[in-house]
């Protein structure tokens, strides 16, 4: 099969050369139409349901099916995608927008009020992320004009409205009552889902009837104009590195993501081959279940926190990063770095044991919660664990699957101690979006300082105070040892040479791409 | 066949036979090369120690991928461990599973051969069972065992005990099953024998030479499918070093850093080769007739 | 021959109740509450008890097992949890790949298992036999998975001959499908190979040393005919049963193989469900193979007898 791809290959390179040379004429923007992508990555999604769509692989394809209200754009701030226009009110409570006309859904029927009133109530019902929209009440003024009203003033609605994860997705309103995880897979985007093996492939193909957002001029973050060049984008999930990566220099893959940068040099002198990194990607952060002992002690938990040496987590885990001591990305208006600082990367393992003397630490058993199936997340807490030994502390490493490892970080349960993930949109989005996750993990109860600064962030209108009530935010979360900050994180994607237009972003976006 | 089984059983033993019986082992080539290599590797599991670092886990983050040398014989991983150390405490933890293993699915094994093997309505029932629980390829069940009970060293043990366990049942019912037939256990029960008495002096003695053979096969398929477990992801968990778990870690480097795999996947080698070659030894010496899966 | 086959057919369905009733109580054993795995992680109590109720989770033991029972009869083997489809069709969907890659290993195992085995008894103790010999047992010696990770960093990355991952069917092009099944079926054939020419060897001794062998050559009777003819028939009959446990062995390395190579096959299927908790994917598919292995050892068995009426069984 390789054989006669490269024979292919070869012929078609020729009589494409003899093409061009003869079309020379040709405006050089016409890129070519049609064909299919493949695209091997690590794995599936486990569900299509925007609402529940809650993982990076989810993400990746709900944002190409389905599209809302706002989304984000290329600078990961808020824009208007199938909006036209938004109005808001002096106190922030009031949200008005004015739909886009003529706009079609996968089945033919086109978007109107009473579609977006029902997914926004559906949302409301059953999303993990439905407490952004708690206190709202909607109201359909006439078939284009689409109202939020909030019982306090909401200013950061619209940066959580444009989030990626959970994302405020635009449903035919015969979805409504279709319970989590079960709708259909009828968006407005321009990709239609055509084929689905759960635990094998996903083909998205270009949805003809799509309505492009005529007022940009081009692709714009998930939101502007987009057109779909391709037929077909093929998704393969493969699990292993090694495959991937044969896959991509065998040209039996397009398009390979979540490479181990020691692999990437295998590229290295194939001219064929483009390697793509994108910073940031992700943040990777430990935090500790504050209501299982000895982790609910705070000194026990400022001892694991002084134990911490990002550098050589850095390193295990070989993948792209960078030290950032905040849980908020260095362009961000909220991106403060005297706050973290203080508390950031200063390993010192005799202040640990001084703290857990002080502490009255008795060598009670710490349980650290890890996955085998991503790599980064398993070797920083591998090495978290050799950290905490060197300070006296009893550790006990738990390996699971991610299914059940995410369930027992997400409910708090399952006894564990401390864990690890990565965390992609909230770092984007900004403080609200982590509200959620901070008080889940670390199942965070009771912090009235806490709570309090929180509540001037949701709801002051000035950005100056918003920053200041962030600065107390974080402050708290890492005096109190909540969460400890790792690193950044990059992404490491490659492609071949047919493909072209794909723009480094922190997620793959196969619109305005072709293939030759 | 009679001759040199009732040299090993316990009735009317005569000393010369039995040091007949043992010089015949050491003649025989691939016995005494197997045997060489499994006094070796138990050697250097128990001088582990002496012989490494002492600690299989001790990272270094600025050591990592770093090549044989004589300072890491067989290079380090991703996190600066020393692999050479890593594949001597996993000798430790795979020949415990595969003896344990062996005894385990020897005794019930046995136990189950010969009340099988005497008492017929036994045998069907016993039987049948055994032959549901053969239905299952071997690693599923081990598999689906272990991610019942959890993934720890005790459950990897229970699960392939449960997974050998009806082959040898079988092979110690088909030995009873022939001495159940002689003149001289009928003999014995007219002259009121009991059945303990007949199992324990008669047909286990006749197996034992079939169900050792089975147990050192039984033996080296545990050491494989204990590495295929923890490949999988459901044997001993990581940091515990086992050669299964050091193959899966080091499979994305198998270009970049080969010998993080290479090494395991050698001693995985080298010790199923001479538990194989002691098997086959066992069973030319015994009866090469003998029909021992191997 | 007939009233043989349905006295083995009917010794069989025991053995399928029992494997319905194992399978059964390891599902019970598993940790976790299978409703919290349906309802999904973000679910609240309430929904939890109601999907435990209308899955009658609730319900005794004995009434959930009866109640399995009444489901198998009525060919319904349960529903995915992940999937969302029936466990039967979701297995259908993915036997044929597991079905090829066990037909391409077979076409590999048996002749060149039989070949070396047959080889090797003949020159008994001289040196091709030692070293078929310990080719074979080098076979059942190295794990499948190394040799699997080995072959793909030569033919696929080094020298890019064959796919590394994926699954090409049929009915996309014939040399496709082969090319995606040649290596895993390679590493899956290796320990096959070895553990058939160990079984042919020996049972190929066995003939060879018989009498009736010494009279014909005593007799003048060519090699073809003493070897041939006689010797490879009877040591077909081991053959044979040996090949029903090749079967149990592939179904077993196409566990952790076909994870390797990404086939989407049964294999991959029941890994997949069983690490994920997908408790009605690992009951039925379990219960599903059980099954299919009775009945290769039932057949496996007719064979048997048919090749050698001087079998019977009591």
């Amino acid at each position: 099969m390789q054989a006669l791809t490269r024979i292919a290959a070869t012929w078609r390179g020729l009589v494409c050369a003899a093409a061009m040379a003869l079309a020379c004429a040709e405006p050089t923007s016409a890129l070519a139409q049609g064909g299919t992508l493949t695209y091997a990555n690590l794995s599936g999604p486990s569900t299509l349901d925007p609402y529940m769509a809650g993982a990076v692989v989810e993400m990746e394809v709900v944002n190409q099916i389905y599209e809302g209200l706002v989304t984000l754009d290329e600078a990961y701030n808020p824009r208007l995608m199938l909006a036209e226009k938004l109005e808001i009110d002096r106190d922030a409570r009031v949200f008005t927008f004015k739909l886009r006309q003529n706009v079609k859904f996968h089945n033919g029927q086109s978007m109107t009020s009473t579609d977006v009133i029902a997914s926004f109530e559906r949302y409301a019902a059953i999303s993990p992320n439905a407490t952004i929209l708690s206190g709202a009440t909607f109201t359909a003024v006439d078939s284009y004009t689409f109202v939020v009203k909030f019982e306090q003033s909401n200013p950061t609605f619209i940066t959580a409205l444009s989030t990626p994860l959970y994302p405020v997705m635009i449903l035919p309103a015969d979805q409504k009552s279709k319970p989590g995880r079960e709708a259909e897979t009828i968006g407005t985007g321009p990709f239609r889902v055509e084929e689905w093996r759960k635990d094998d492939h996903l083909i998205l193909a270009k949805f003809d009837e799509y309505s492009p957002d005529m007022s940009d001029s081009g692709p714009d973050g998930f939101g502007g104009r987009k057109t779909v060049l391709l037929s077909k984008v093929r998704y393969n999930f493969v699990p292993e590195a090694n495959a991937r990566v044969a896959a991509l220099q065998s040209g039996s893959a397009d398009v390979i993501s979540s490479i181990p940068p020691e692999l990437a040099a295998r590229f290295a002198g194939n001219r064929g081959i483009t390697k793509q990194e994108t910073f940031p990607w992700a943040q990777a952060a430990f935090f500790m279940q504050t209501q299982n002992a000895p982790t609910n002690n705070v000194l026990v938990r400022r001892a694991i926190q002084a134990v911490v040496n990002v550098d050589d987590i850095m390193g295990a885990t070989g993948q792209l990063a960078r030290r950032n001591p905040s849980l908020i990305y260095t362009t961000s208006p909220y991106y403060d770095e005297r706050t973290a600082a203080p508390y950031y990367g200063n390993s010192n393992i005799e202040k640990a044991k001084a703290l857990l003397q002080e502490a009255g630490y008795k060598g009670e058993r710490i349980l650290l919660l890890t996955n085998s199936n991503y790599p980064a997340m398993r070797d920083a807490i591998l090495v978290l664990s050799e950290m905490m030994k060197t300070a006296g502390l009893n550790v006990e490493v738990q390996v699971l699957d991610w299914v059940t490892n995410s369930n027992n970080i997400q409910r708090g349960t399952g006894g564990w101690n401390v864990s690890t993930t990565t965390f992609t949109p909230a770092p984007l989005l900004g403080p609200q979006q982590w509200r959620n996750q901070l008080y889940n993990f670390a199942q965070i109860r009771g912090d009235a300082e806490l709570d309090k600064a929180y509540g001037r962030f949701m709801s002051s209108l000035d950005v100056n105070e918003r920053k200041a009530a962030w600065a107390d935010i974080e402050h708290r979360l890492l005096d109190q040892a909540y969460f400890v900050k790792i690193a950044d994180y990059g992404a490491m994607n490659a492609y071949g040479a047919r493909v072209k237009g794909l723009r480094p972003w922190f997620l793959l976006r196969f619109s305005d791409v072709s293939i030759n | 066949m009679t001759d040199l089984v009732s040299a090993i059983s316990s009735e009317a033993l005569p000393q010369r036979r039995r040091f007949v019986l043992v010089r015949r082992l050491a003649a025989h080539r691939s016995f005494a090369i197997g045997f060489v290599i499994v006094v070796l590797l138990i050697a250097l599991t128990l001088l582990a120690p002496i012989l490494s670092n002492g600690d299989p886990s001790a990272m270094s983050i600025r050591q990592r991928f770093r090549p044989p040398s004589t300072m890491h014989l067989f290079g380090t991983d991703m996190y600066g461990r020393d692999i050479f150390t890593r594949v001597l405490y996993g000798a430790r933890l795979s020949l415990w599973i595969g003896t344990a293993v062996a005894i385990i699915s020897g005794v019930l094994g046995a136990l189950i051969g010969l009340l099988a093997g005497y008492f017929r309505a036994a045998d069907a029932v016993l039987m049948r069972i055994m032959d549901a629980l053969m239905a299952f390829p071997a690693i599923l069940l081990a598999i689906g065992i272990t991610a019942t009970l959890g993934p720890q060293t005790s459950s990897v043990i229970a699960a392939l005990s449960a997974a050998y366990l009806p082959r040898t049942a079988r092979v110690v019912r088909a030995a009873a099953l022939v001495i159940r037939e002689q003149e001289f256990v009928e003999a014995a029960r007219i002259s009121g024998a009991g059945a303990g008495r007949i199992i324990l002096r008669h047909l286990l003695p006749n197996s034992v030479g079939p169900l050792l053979v089975q147990l050192t096969f039984v033996f080296a398929y545990a050491i494989l499918a204990e590495a295929a477990l923890s490949f999988v992801g459901v044997g001993p968990p990581p940091p515990t070093p086992s050669w299964g778990n050091i193959i899966a870690e080091g499979r994305d480097y198998s270009i970049e850093a080969w010998w993080i795999m290479l090494f395991p996947g050698m001693a995985i080698c080298i010790a199923a080769l001479g538990v194989n070659l002691i098997g086959d030894g066992l069973r030319d010496i015994l009866d090469p007739r003998l029909k021992i899966e191997g | 021959m007939l009233r043989n086959a349905t006295l083995k057919l009917v010794q069989a369905v025991p053995v399928i109740v029992i494997l319905v009733v194992l399978t059964f109580l390891l599902m019970q054993l598993l940790p976790g509450d299978p409703a919290v795995v349906i309802a999904g992680p973000e679910a609240s109590a309430a929904a939890v008890d109601a999907i435990r109720a209308r899955l009658g989770l609730d319900q005794p033991i004995w009434w959930q097992l009866t109640s399995y029972f009444m489901h198998l009869l009525q060919g319904d083997f349960g529903t995915s949890l992940i999937l969302n489809e029936p466990v039967f069709n979701a297995f259908l969907l993915r036997l044929p790949v597991t079905a090829s890659l066990a037909l391409v290993s077979m076409i590999i195992t048996v002749p060149v298992g039989v070949a070396l085995g047959t080889l090797a008894a003949y020159c008994h103790n001289r040196r091709s036999d030692v070293a078929i010999m310990i080719v074979a047992l080098l076979g059942v010696s190295v794990p499948g998975f190394w040799i699997g990770i080995l072959s793909v960093v030569l033919f696929s990355v080094k020298l890019g001959w064959l796919p590394s991952a994926g699954y090409s069917p049929l009915s996309d092009g014939a040399w496709a499908w082969l090319s995606t099944l040649v290596q895993p079926a390679m590493v899956l054939a290796l320990f096959q190979i070895g553990y058939l020419a160990r079984v042919t060897r020996s049972a190929m001794l066995d003939v060879l040393d018989q009498d009736f062998v010494r009279t014909a050559r005593a007799k003048g009777m060519s090699e073809w005919s003493t070897v041939g003819k006689h010797a490879l028939r009877n040591a077909l009959i081991q053959v044979v049963t040996a090949t029903g446990v090749i079967l149990s062995l592939l179904v077993g390395g196409a566990v952790v193989i076909e994870q390797m190579f990404a086939l989407p096959g049964i294999g991959r299927f029941v890994l997949d469900a069983i690490l994920r908790r997908d408790y009605p994917v690992v009951q039925g598919s379990m219960l599903l193979l059980g099954i299919a292995f009775v009945l290769i050892n039932l057949i496996v068995d007719i064979i048997y007898t048919w090749i050698d009426p001087r079998i019977r069984y009591d």
